[in-house]
This record gives C-alpha cells, structure tokens and sequence, in this order.
C-alpha cells in the first residue's frame, strides 16, 4: 500500500506555506482556519453588455421652462406672454392643462395645434383630471413654490402659416398673494413684465360663500395694485378677470345669480380702478375641468385662449416718418443717386 | 448607392410584420410592385427569412424586443432602373417609449433616427385615446346614472400616479417626431411615411386614412399639418400587411389566419391605401421615401 502523501495547502491565495512551510498570518498551523483548506479559484464574472453601462444621448426635455429657456423661446418666435395671477387653489394649473386639452380633440377657436416643447409638464397636470388617474374626481396638482415655470404651445391662427407660442407663466398663488403685504416682492416676478395678457382668477367656489366672497374681490384688487404701485405691469398689456369652476357656481342654483353679480361688481371695481394701467380689461366665465356635470369641459376656455393669443398690443409696428435734418453746408444736403453705387 | 430608412413606432405597432411581409413580397414577386430585389443575400438575411416564414405561416411575430434590434439590408433597383441599397433598422418599439419616458436613447437608435426617410407605424386597434372624468360624469348624468355627481366626497382609493407612458398615443408621437427635428437627432428637412397598420380592421369605416388619423389622432394631425419644420413631406397610408388577425405564438390555430393561410398568394394578403387608392405594392410608402 503506498504511503499517502499530504499535500500542504491554504485557501489563502497570498500564503506561501506550501513552500516556507509559514502562515502568512503569524499562527500556529492547527491554529489558523484557512490551512489544509484548498485554493478555490473562481472565475472572474464576465462583463455582460446587459450590466455594462452605456452612455445614452440625451434627447430634448419635456418640462416647463424656466426663465432662460423661455427667453431663449422669446428671441427665436413670435410668443404671447400669460400670467396667471391667484391664490392656492383658484384654478391656475386648470386653466393652462385645459387650454392644452382641448386641442387633443382638434383644432379650437380658429387655433390649431403645432407643438410643445413642455408635453411631460402638460400631461402631469393633466393626468388628475384624467380617466388613466382612476380619481372619481377631478383635481390639481398644487404649484411649487419658486420662480415661475412657462409651459410652451406652438399655435397657428387659421388662414396663418406661421406658429405662434403661447407661454403660460405659472406661479404658486402664496407668491403672488404675498406681493399685497410687500409690493416690491412683484419687481421680482419678471413675467408680469413681459406678459401680453395678465389673467387674474376669481375662484368661483370661493364666491358662493358670502364670506370668503369679499376675500376673493381684496385678492384681486389689491395684487393689481400691489402691481401697479411698483410698476410691474405695462399699459399695453390686457388683463383677463377669470371666473374659475363656474360649474360649482351653476351648482348652487339658489346662490347663482347672487356669485355672478358679485363677480361683475369684481370687474366693475377692476375697471373703475385699473383702466388707465391696461389696454383692455375683459371677463371670463370658465370651467375647465368641472366636478359636476352643470358646465361641459372646457366652457369658456376657448374664448379666453383666443384673447390670450390676441396680437400683442406692444409689438404693434408703428410707421414713423423719417426726418432728415437739413444740413446747413450744401455739400451735406447732397443725396445719393437712386440705384446709384452705394 | 446607399439609402437608409427608419422604422419607428411605439412597440407592437407592426414594423416587423411590415419587413417580413415586404421581404415575402420581394422574393416571391407574384404582385407587381415598384421596387425590386437585385440580390437575394441581404445583411441579417437568417432573419429576415425567420420572420417572412412565420408571416407566411399566418403566425405572430415574436417581439423585437425579445429577438433583439436588427438592421436589414437589402439591394433594391427602382422602377427608373436605379440600383441602391436600402439600410433599414428594424429597432424595438420600446426604444421608442423609452424616448418619451426617459428623454434618452442609445447611440445606436440615435444614429438610425437621423435617417432622411422616416416610417413612423402606428396600429390602428392599439391607439390609448385621453379620457377625462369630467365627460364620464356628464355622460353618466345624462343616462340618469345618481352616482354621475363626481362631486360627491367619494375619492378614489387605488388612484393612479402620473407615469409618462399612461400618455395618449398621439402625445408620444407627437413628442417623438418633435425629437426628430431638434438637436441631436435633427438633419433638416425629411420625408415622412404615416404607416396606419393592421389597416383591414378599420378598412369598413370606410375613411381614408388621413381621415382616420383625423378622427382618432386629431393631435397627431395637426401636428402634421402645423408643426413640421419647413421642407419636411409628409404621406399617409393605411397599411395591412397581415391581412387579418394571425395566429398568437403559442395558441390556436384561427379562421381568420386560416383563411389568410388558404390564399394562393400571400402577397395579396396585402393591402397598401393612399387617399383612396388601393393596391397590394408594401413597396408604395418606401419608394415614396426615396422618391
């Protein structure tokens, strides 16, 4: 019977026992647990391509602007400028996923759509007004607090060829209503600089109940002045006074016509205070995604979308005659010939 | 002379169904058609012979996303006599939703995406329509349902949160060939071929198909009218290149794929529409790409 040989080993790949007959460790051979043990060599793990990560190219976003972004979109197109002006919970986001939702039935009011470069932005504050929510009813996100974020619709007018943007400045109603305390907060919101039309939202919940209704009418009248004391408004621009969730108000039969005359006194004070500081001041009854069924979707959003996209007062080209002062040597009062070399 | 198309489309919108049937087509020549195959070898040749086998046997494709991303090509002489080859990726439609999802995609995609021809599918029974509750309710009140009042407190449990893929069809699409005239993936003006597939199952409305995507992708349509940069073209066709309904990979054998299976030409299984023109010629909308 042959004498079986044992073969000196250690798991520990660094131990060099088998050859200086040494643990690596410092420890008595019976002592340490890795000798006797053999080597388990394995195989080092493929790099699949599945794991591998690749760089992927980054395509255009899809989200609302920031104020940058939407310069850039102001220098590049003709744009009108929104600015929706009013407290948490009037209808600020209802009113710009509603203006986007009706084009996804066609063509509305003469405006056909021809792009977006804020789909995801649209779709998200749409998405709760939704049947794909699975929500018995209809609600909205709640706007973050911060600067404005601009959500972008390319329109063309019929019989037009050329697109014109619509960016629909949104900004948490908390800012706004803060401007009345501290009007110079308004210096700061740059949208209200450059609006064509500033729409400001009486909430129609709100204006049923006898008490919350002079609230509404305080938030209206002195944001816009808060304003116009800091020059954050222009003349030229047209202001929409919007009354939101007009369902709600249709609703409560008993109370209806007394919310609508109260409403119609809020554009009346409007006017008689704001008149000089706009071009143009106009009402609006709206329900853009209603909770009951007294107001259709979207009743009244497409006369407001067509006063939004209204040709913008400032940009008006004015013909200005052109006065060439009269030199008093006759060498100045030469003209170059027509057609002549320049 | 080298061509290269792009076949795009959310996923299952029936592009390979489309290269298996046009690879059917140009190798049996039984139809007459505009464009002809010069050389029968062709890159991914196996798979393209895989895919026309089962689209002869009246059976579903596999998913390009189970079998990979393919880029086909193929040697065609036009009717003028021009030969040139034809590069046509065959890439997985959920490349496409990752597009609208996560604002990315591979270098690969990327590349065939600047193709100058663009094929984009669309299958005509898997367009998801937006839906709003606020017209549910309306609906539900006119039928005199009491519960139509969604104001009542009753919130939904089990709602839904925003996801980028419960968007409508046409909102994807629209994105997606919004992608496709800015930077990276812009190389100016392209000719665009709206490809309407599995067309037989709405062929007895008796619309054309831009009428359809008038009808059932009206966001899509006005984008296509309105919203394409200047010097694209744009074409529509309604396009059934199954003929019917085929067999699932793994189930029973159908009438429907047996009546397709009995025709003594497979070829004329296949029905191409533009405007009110109709032919078996799958070649119509990549010729017109070329043109």
């Amino acid at each position: 019977m042959a004498e079986e040989v044992q073969t000196v080993q250690c798991d520990n790949p660094d131990c060099k026992v088998a050859e200086d007959g040494r643990c690596i460790e410092g420890q008595d051979l019976s002592a340490c647990t890795h000798y006797g043990k053999a080597l388990v060599i394995v195989d080092r793990p493929k790099w699949t391509s599945a794991t591998k990560p690749s760089p992927g190219v980054r395509l255009p976003g899809s989200e609302a602007l920031a104020r940058s972004e939407a310069q850039a979109l102001l220098r590049n197109q003709p744009c009108n400028v929104i600015a929706l002006v009013g407290p948490f919970d009037s209808g600020k986001t209802s009113l710009i996923a509603g203006a986007y939702d009706l084009f996804q039935r066609g063509p509305v009011g003469g405006l056909t759509f021809a792009g977006s470069s804020t789909l995801h932005s649209f779709e998200r504050a749409c998405h709760d007004t939704r049947r794909a929510s699975k929500l018995k009813k209809p609600k909205m996100e709640r706007t973050q607090t911060g600067d404005a974020t601009y959500f972008h619709l390319d329109l063309v007018a019929s019989g037009c060829h050329d697109k014109r943007a619509a960016l629909l400045a949104n900004r948490s109603g908390e800012d706004y209503m803060d401007a009345q305390s501290d009007p110079t907060l308004s210096n700061g919101y740059v949208e209200l600089h450059r609006a064509d039309v500033i729409t400001v939202l009486a909430d129609g919940e709100r204006l049923l109940d006898l008490g919350l209704r002079h609230q509404v009418r305080d938030d209206i009248c002195l944001t816009l002045r808060a304003f116009q004391e800091t020059g954050a408004t222009r003349p030229w621009q047209r202001l929409a006074v919007v009354l939101t969730k007009l369902d709600a108000v249709l609703k409560e039969e008993a109370k209806t016509e007394r919310a609508m005359q109260f409403f119609e006194g809020i554009v009346q004070d409007v006017r008689d205070q704001f008149s000089e500081h706009f071009i143009e001041i106009r009402p609006f009854l709206v329900a853009a995604s209603p909770q009951s069924a007294k107001a259709a979707r979207g009743t009244g959003m497409v006369d407001l979308l067509r006063y939004w996209m209204t040709e913008p007062a400032c940009l008006q080209p004015a013909k200005v005659p052109a006065v060439i002062p009269i030199a008093a040597r006759s060498f100045g009062r030469l003209r170059p010939r027509e057609g002549g070399p320049s | 002379m080298s061509k290269t198309i792009v076949a795009m489309g959310l996923p299952e919108s029936g592009k390979t169904t489309f290269l298996a049937a046009l690879w059917h087509l140009l190798t049996n020549k039984k139809v007459q058609v505009r464009l002809s195959l010069m050389r029968l070898a062709a890159d991914e040749a196996a798979y393209l012979r895989a895919i026309a086998t089962r689209w002869a046997q009246a059976k579903k494709q596999e998913r390009t996303f189970h079998s990979g991303n393919k880029t086909v090509k193929l040697t065609l002489k036009a009717e003028g006599g021009e030969v040139f080859d034809l590069t046509f990726p065959d890439i997985a439609g959920e490349a496409f939703s990752e597009m609208w999802e996560m604002r990315e995609c591979t270098p690969t995609v990327a590349d065939a995406l600047r193709a100058t021809g663009v094929l984009m599918f669309i299958h005509v029974d898997k367009i998801k329509s937006p839906g709003w509750i606020a017209d549910d309710a309306a609906l539900a009140e006119d039928m005199g349902d009491v519960q139509a009042d969604v104001h009542k407190d009753a919130v939904g449990d089990g709602s839904v949160p925003w996801k980028p893929e419960s968007s409508p069809t046409q909102v994807q699409l629209v994105d997606m060939l919004r992608c496709l005239q800015e930077p990276p993936l812009d190389v100016g003006p392209r000719k665009l071929a709206v490809i309407l597939s599995a067309w037989d199952m709405v062929e007895d409305d008796e619309v054309s198909p831009e009428r359809f995507l008038e009808m059932h992708l009206p966001l899509l349509h006005q984008y296509l009218a309105h919203g394409l940069n200047a010097g694209w073209a744009k074409n529509i066709f309604g396009v059934s290149a199954q003929g019917a309904e085929y067999d699932d990979v793994n189930g029973a054998p159908s009438a429907e794929a047996d009546r397709m299976r009995g025709m003594e030409v497979p070829s004329q299984r296949i029905k191409v529409v533009v405007g009110n023109a109709t032919s078996h010629d799958l070649t119509e909308p990549v010729n017109w790409l070329l043109g």
